[in-house]
């Protein structure tokens, strides 16, 4: 029997989505597990792994891994090392790419290919130097620290984007600003960063989750128990209670709801950023 | 303005205009120079030290710390593992992210649960991930052992992350399955520059689904491509995060990448000089292998 066209787009329809939801099964069973296991009692976590019935659900798991990660303080670090680094991303990286803009010669062109070709540098050719510098600039086990390492380790690539996106503005819209007596600072802080906005959002989305979900960097630069951020405390805990599963789970739980919460929330953002950061590279 | 030429304020115009562009760039300019050129060169020329980390005081020891890494038992697998991921990481990722993000870019209305599960993983980070699969793998208490004992294949179980035949294989599946989110990503805003004439034209003319694939969207989309295989080799060649949550380079070696294997040497055994010999190293590789494929592909593209 031969299929007419539309129902051959019809099976068409069926067979891809059957394929991509098993995917999403894939995907989504680990998270599940994880999850379901979290809010169990810990004796039945090997005995019924996927299920979660009324009579074995708790929330001791997570309260117990709340208080003994010392939650709030650790958030509150992760919280202040983003904030810096995203504030140092955007005011640096926008700055860099306006002067490369309005100096617009050989020069800074040539700045413009440096930063450039700083992208493909791996962290790990500065890691060892590194901490010995920040002991020198009396910098570690600081956010500051951290936050400088992360600047300067994507400055690089947020310099390529804000100037991609930059060098779009025809500089007419400079030349006016200045026949109207503005200083390159004020069209810098009035014209030009409103403009950027859209590319600050694909900075953000990009590099502030990155950040956020960093282990190496605090690995090396932050020794002070009190100091560590989420994941390096996740880790460190996890590491300590090998077999306690509920407990790990209910870590992993807690440090994962922040970052995704948000993600849900603005789920388009996130995925239009991520999109839109690409086709402009 | 032309018509009243008046150079000594076009010229102070322009003094001004190079003096706050330069203001505007410095900064980030000196947190680059501090932060990753230095220690870069800092790396490079300590290499060729016994410095320890530490220590003012240092001698130069030629090749020595480059010699100990290559006659190092480590290396070889190192070198293996290193060329493992590019030659069969970076395909298949690519391969299996092309073709997630074609079906889901004619799936319809149900594309964003897809492309925001997908990306899901790289919203948890790779701690949780790494965590999530060292108990997928575990062959005691594992899911991924009681899913097998349940449908009678218990000899398929196996211990996937402590043999040395299986642990880059298992590792790096768990890398797919955390990464091919971000690719899809890609893909699908290179898919989204495709002109739709271009897919009327081809259903008039009856093409099927795969040269659909291969004459039209493949070549449409071949930056991505080219952006997508440069970005996940150097991605691979110096991701830490998930291999040392989920294997530290164990069992032994097995699954010792260079970027694992120079925080060790660096943090845990203490050999700085070794550390940064692979550091520089692993930085050669790794513009080596960005500037060849770079060249392959963009010559790729021109034809």
């Amino acid at each position: 029997m031969k299929l007419g066209l539309k129902q051959k787009k019809r099976l068409r329809v069926v067979l891809t989505n059957g394929l991509m939801i098993l995917v999403m099964l894939f995907y989504l069973l680990p998270f599940w597990y994880v999850i379901n296991n979290a809010l169990k009692d810990p004796y039945y976590i090997n005995i019924e792994p996927f299920v979660l019935r009324p009579e074995t659900f708790t929330f001791g798991n997570i309260v117990s891994a709340f208080s003994k990660m010392d939650y709030v303080a650790t958030f509150l670090n992760s919280l202040c090392v983003l904030v810096l680094s995203c504030l140092l991303f955007i005011v640096l990286g926008s700055m860099t790419a306006y002067g490369i803009y309005i100096g617009n010669n050989r020069v800074f062109n040539g700045m413009y290919v440096l930063f450039v070709a700083l992208i493909s540098l791996p962290f790990q050719a500065a890691m060892v130097p590194l901490v010995s510098l920040l002991k020198t600039l009396s910098l570690s086990d600081s956010f500051l620290g951290l936050a400088l390492i992360y600047a300067s380790m994507f400055m690089p690539f947020i310099v390529f984007l804000y100037t991609g996106f930059i060098r779009t503005i025809p500089k007419e819209l400079m030349e006016s600003a200045r026949i109207d007596g503005c200083s390159y600072l004020q069209a810098y802080t009035r014209i030009y960063m409103p403009l950027l906005k859209t590319i600050t959002g694909i900075v953000l989305v990009l590099r502030g989750v990155y950040v956020w979900n960093d282990l190496q960097v605090p690995l090396i630069v932050i020794n002070e128990p009190s100091r560590q951020t989420l994941q390096q405390r996740l880790y460190v805990f996890a590491q300590s209670r090998i077999g306690n599963f509920d407990l790990i789970f209910a870590g992993a739980v807690i440090v994962c709801i922040p970052m995704v919460a948000l993600f849900l929330l603005m789920q388009k953002s996130f995925i239009r950023g991520v999109m839109a950061g690409s086709v402009k590279g | 303005m032309k018509h009243f030429p008046c150079p000594k304020l076009l010229r102070r115009n322009s003094t001004s205009k190079l003096v706050s562009a330069s203001l505007f760039v410095l900064p980030a300019l000196i947190l680059v120079l501090v932060f990753s050129i230095y220690p870069v060169l800092m790396s490079f020329r300590y290499s060729f030290t016994d410095w320890n980390g530490v220590s003012a005081d240092y001698a130069f020891v030629g090749f020595d710390n480059y010699k100990n890494v290559i006659s190092s038992d480590e290396f070889k697998t190192l070198f293996f593992n290193t060329f493992y991921l590019i030659i069969l990481y970076v395909p298949v990722l690519n391969i299996l992210a092309i073709f997630f993000s074609v079906i889901i870019y004619d799936i319809g209305r149900a594309a964003n649960i897809y492309k925001v599960i997908l990306f899901l993983p790289n919203i948890v980070s790779m701690v949780v991930v790494g965590f999530i699969w060292r108990t997928i793998y575990n062959p005691a208490t594992g899911p991924l052992a009681y899913l097998l004992n349940a449908l009678g294949c218990e000899n398929l179980v196996q211990d996937w992350l402590g043999q040395k035949e299986t642990v880059m294989p298992a590792l790096s599946v768990s890398i797919i399955w955390y990464a091919v989110g971000f690719y899809v990503l890609i893909y699908l805003g290179g898919l989204s520059t495709v002109p739709n004439e271009l897919y009327e034209a081809g259903a008039v003319d009856g093409i099927t689904w795969w040269q659909k694939l291969f004459r039209i969207t493949l070549p449409m989309i071949s930056q991505s491509i080219t952006i997508n295989i440069i970005v996940s080799t150097i991605a691979i060649l110096t991701l830490f995060d998930l291999p040392y949550v989920l294997t530290q380079g164990g069992p032994g070696y097995a699954s010792q990448t260079m970027a694992l294997m120079s925080y060790q040497y660096a943090f845990k055994a203490m050999s700085q000089g070794k550390a940064m010999a692979l550091a520089v190293m692993l930085t050669l590789i790794t513009i080596l292998f960005a500037v060849c494929e770079l060249f392959l592909l963009n010559r790729k593209e021109d034809r």
